[in-house]
């Protein structure tokens, strides 16, 4: 996955030190996970190039609207919380053993980064996964930068995933 | 005699090829309600900010809210970039609350078994819902509706944390009206059927104005309720005529004080003729107030 001149693969503990951030971090609205991941990932993936990192996006598609992805959460009034899809960054990560692992940066599913098999099966279904470059659209027919499935929101995607997570951060109303 | 009409509203979603959009008004909401609109001006006062919209809707946030700044921040950044704000107001339209409305392209309507329904859009990976008991329900499905047969995109507000949809307004080529119109009551349409049916002693001519009047008022009522029927049903074209035939009015108004002599009877037929009229009217009235009111952005060709 790694392109020529691109970052070499972190260590796991910057990877686990960088997860730390994440989840310690308030403006991810992390208590929140009814929306709003297309969001989350794209502030930690500008967070995680502004470190000199190379980050790409993984997608797990639900199979159907009737069929969706879905996470138990004692937050929400149904006591789970569904999605048509759920994104997140990843990382080259370099084992111990010296393997080099792609491995998934979710605050909001784990305690820390996870293997992409692990991140999907999570997801309570099974998934299509789709694996994308910085700025490649997920469902290429639909368009848009890759911040979300879709053409980008009307005040773009740095601007609206700022105040997405901003208002998710909020009480409800 | 207006005391026998019932007035029933219903927004209509009409495609119009012009990039402003007309806000979605329900006036005569008495309950607490949601509304998009785009701030026009702000005036901060003494006691805090007087909020001006396009869509004629005035908020004020008194500096005692604990959001005020962020209500404030809200406001101004729709009134900078002319996009819709979220304005809810409590059941007595005193105070109020501002939320960030958001816009995506919806993908799917799915009708849940309570009545409500699951809304899901291109981008955002939440499930949206549109509650069962939510008194605009048809309303945002006929919007979304059209909207994801248009591929087009919208502005909404929702209630946290179950993302309940607010209020939806197009946000490009789909145009929002909102046409009034006044039906005769069921009691007095059962007894036009009466005076159908009824054997009257009269002259035949009279006889035939006396029915054509009671099947004009069936029909024009039915026909009414039918339009109000498909334009809720998520239909995306309907049409609706309201205005009854001039020569049936000039009919109605001889018979308003038409004399026979069974009087039970003579009182049905008038009053049939007298609501007739009124029905006539009256929509005559919000016809022309629709057509004054939407007169720059109708289509030249309606």
């Amino acid at each position: 996955m790694t392109a020529p001149g691109s970052p070499p693969a972190i260590d796991a503990d910057q990877a686990v030190a960088i997860f730390a951030e994440f989840a310690a971090e308030g403006d991810l609205a992390l208590r929140f996970p009814a929306d709003g991941c297309y969001a989350r990932t794209h502030l930690m993936v500008q967070r995680l190039i502004n470190k000199g990192l190379a980050p790409t996006k993984v997608w797990a598609f639900a199979a159907s609207a009737t069929d969706l992805l879905w996470v138990a959460n004692t937050d929400h009034p149904d006591g789970r919380v569904q999605w048509g899809y759920h994104v997140a960054p990843v990382l080259e990560v370099r084992e111990p053993d010296g393997a080099v692992r792609e491995l998934v940066f979710d605050p909001i599913l784990f305690g820390g980064p996870v293997i992409l098999e692990e991140w999907r099966d999570a997801l309570h279904d099974t998934p299509t996964l789709v694996q994308t470059a910085l700025g490649q659209a997920p469902i290429p027919e639909r368009g848009g930068s890759g911040y979300w499935p879709g053409p980008d929101p009307i005040e773009g995607p740095d601007v609206h995933a700022r105040e997405t997570l901003e208002d998710y951060g909020r009480p409800g109303t | 005699m207006t005391e026998t009409l019932t007035t029933l509203t219903s927004p209509i979603v009409l495609r119009v090829n012009v990039p402003n959009h007309v806000p979605s008004q329900r006036p005569g909401e008495t309950r607490g309600f949601a509304k998009l609109v785009i701030v026009r001006e702000i005036k901060e006062e003494d006691f805090g900010a007087t909020l001006k919209s396009r869509e004629g809707i005035n908020a004020r946030i008194p500096r005692t809210d604990v959001n005020y700044a962020s209500y404030l921040r809200l406001a101004e950044r729709s009134s900078e970039r002319q996009h819709p704000i979220g304005v809810l107001f409590d059941e007595t339209a005193t105070t109020c609350k501002l939320v960030r409305a958001d816009n995506d392209v919806p993908t799917q309507l799915l009708d849940e078994e309570s009545g409500g329904a699951r809304v899901l859009f291109e981008g955002h990976d939440g499930v949206f819902r549109i509650r069962p008991d939510d008194p605009q329900s048809a309303h945002l499905r006929a919007l979304l509706g059209e909207a994801i047969k248009q591929h087009l995109r919208v502005w909404f507000i929702v209630r946290k944390p179950d993302l309940a949809l607010l209020d939806v307004l197009p946000a490009e080529g789909m145009r929002e009206f909102q046409i009034s119109f006044v039906v005769a009551p069921e009691h007095l349409v059962r007894i036009a059927d009466e005076v159908l049916r009824a054997r009257i002693r009269c002259s035949k001519a009279l006889l035939r104005e006396i029915r054509a009047v009671a099947k004009a008022f069936i029909d024009e009522a039915d026909e009414l309720r039918r339009g109000l029927r498909e334009i809720q049903s998520s239909a995306s074209i309907a049409q609706i005529t309201s205005l009854s035939p001039a020569e049936m009015i000039e009919k109605a108004k001889r018979l308003r004080t038409l004399e026979l002599p069974n009087k039970e009877l003579q009182e049905k037929v008038r009053k049939v003729a007298s609501s007739y009229l009124s029905v006539a009217e009256e929509n005559q009235r919000l016809f022309q107030e629709f057509q004054e009111k939407y007169r720059r952005v109708l289509p030249t060709t309606s």
